[in-house]
């Protein structure tokens, strides 16, 4: 029997006006592990780590490493959306690769509806990640320039300088969709390409892809969050003529 | 938008998303980042401090460590200065002791040689005395008298100073 993946989120049930669709399920379950993880984590935070709060501490280290590196004394600011990106993203996509994502399920007719998806290999998620990143972005580049430099960004009285000003405003919508389509298509041919690899020959044969899901789903994760931090910093710096 | 449609994109199911993100950031920034941030900051402090500490420490023990070699050696100047002092103490004691026991010696010395010639005087005279009335009553026998005052006087000198030539 072949399995078709449907580009769009199959839906389980509703709670009220809100479709809950497998992706939207596992959103969910990604959630209660990273909040339950930072529970787990920081219950208590010792001079003397516990070794989930050493690994907490690795992973927040390393980050707020390569964010100061980048964005200086913004630190603070930029931080905790970055990793938050970094760590949903990569928490989704390590999720999605472990088995019953995809084959555990039920018939709805003829159609077969998996319980659980791959939260990226759906374009909501990435679009609304996206959303979220570019629109923090520009709440980050106002505060810190203030609205005044914050326009003049965008609007000259150079006609040169307005017509680079608006192609760049034109080049802040094209972020929302390269951003959110980079990280769906990378993820959605990654669930295609391991699905359609398990239907040839299920045994031994899917095991390098998954390994090169492995990798793809951390850079993916890392991509995301680095093109934000570089968007935030080169935004939020004065313009000058 | 046929696009959106094919690709599932509802506004409903963007906002849960985008409100879910929301929830995670929130959370994760209250109660993950700025603890751990917060750790490893202390840490960081902590451990700044400590080697700052231990340098000081050194410095401390290096000063403490001059300073009671410099307390031993002030000792020993001390101790040299005292023994040195004991020692001519001690020769001045004994040069003195030796000095009074030479007069002493000397002095008994002299006490005795005196009591020698007083009394070898003494002795002297008594034998004088007694070699007159010895004398004058060998005489007196021989002669069968006495001899005149004047004689006797005469005759006692001459002997005695044979006698004392004798002697």
């Amino acid at each position: 029997m072949e399995e078709h993946i449907a580009l769009a989120a199959e839906k389980l049930f509703s709670i009220g006006p809100l479709p809950v669709t497998n992706t939207i399920l596992t959103t969910w379950l990604v959630t209660l592990i990273l909040i339950g993880f930072a529970a787990a984590a920081t219950r208590r935070v010792a001079l003397v780590p516990s070794p989930i709060q050493n690994f907490a501490e690795f992973a927040v280290e390393s980050l707020h490493g390569l964010v100061s590196s980048v964005a200086g004394n913004k630190t603070a600011a930029f931080f905790p959306i970055i990793a938050s990106f970094f760590f949903f993203i990569i928490v989704g996509n390590y999720l999605g690769l472990l088995p019953g994502f995809g084959t555990i399920g039920f018939h709805e007719g003829q159609k077969f509806v998996p319980l659980f998806r791959s939260i990226n290999s759906d374009l909501n998620t990435t679009l609304a990640l996206a959303l979220v990143s570019v629109i923090a972005t520009h709440y980050l580049a106002i505060k810190y320039l203030g609205l005044g430099d914050y326009l003049k960004k965008w609007i000259s009285l150079n006609p040169i300088f307005l017509f680079v000003g608006l192609i760049e405003l034109a080049g802040e919508f094209t972020k929302v969709i390269s951003l959110s389509f980079r990280l769906f298509g990378n993820i959605f041919a990654g669930e295609t390409a391991l699905t359609t690899v398990s239907q040839l020959f299920a045994f031994v044969v899917p095991l390098p892809f998954y390994f090169l899901e492995l990798i793809v789903g951390f850079v993916q994760a890392l991509v995301f969050a680095m093109l934000t931090l570089v968007f935030m910093v080169i935004l939020t710096q004065k313009h000058e003529h | 938008m046929e696009i959106a449609k094919q690709f599932g994109i509802q506004p409903i199911l963007l906002l849960a998303q985008v409100v879910n993100f929301l929830i995670i950031l929130f959370i994760l920034k209250k109660f993950f980042y700025k603890p751990i941030v917060k750790m490893l900051d202390d840490r960081k402090n902590k451990i700044e401090e400590s080697l700052k500490n231990s340098a000081l420490i050194e410095e401390k023990l290096a000063a403490t460590e001059e300073k009671s070699a410099a307390i031993l050696d002030g000792a020993r100047k001390t101790a040299e200065d005292f023994i040195g002092d004991a020692k001519g103490e001690a020769q001045r004691i004994a040069a003195a002791a030796a000095k009074e026991a030479k007069a002493q010696t000397e002095e008994t010395l002299k006490k005795a040689m005196e009591q020698i010639s007083s009394e070898r005087e003494k002795m002297q005279k008594d034998l004088e005395a007694h070699m007159l009335d010895l004398v004058a009553a060998t005489v007196k026998k021989v002669l069968g008298r006495s001899l005149k005052e004047v004689e006797k006087k005469s005759l006692t000198e001459k002997s005695l100073s044979q006698i004392t030539k004798n002697i």
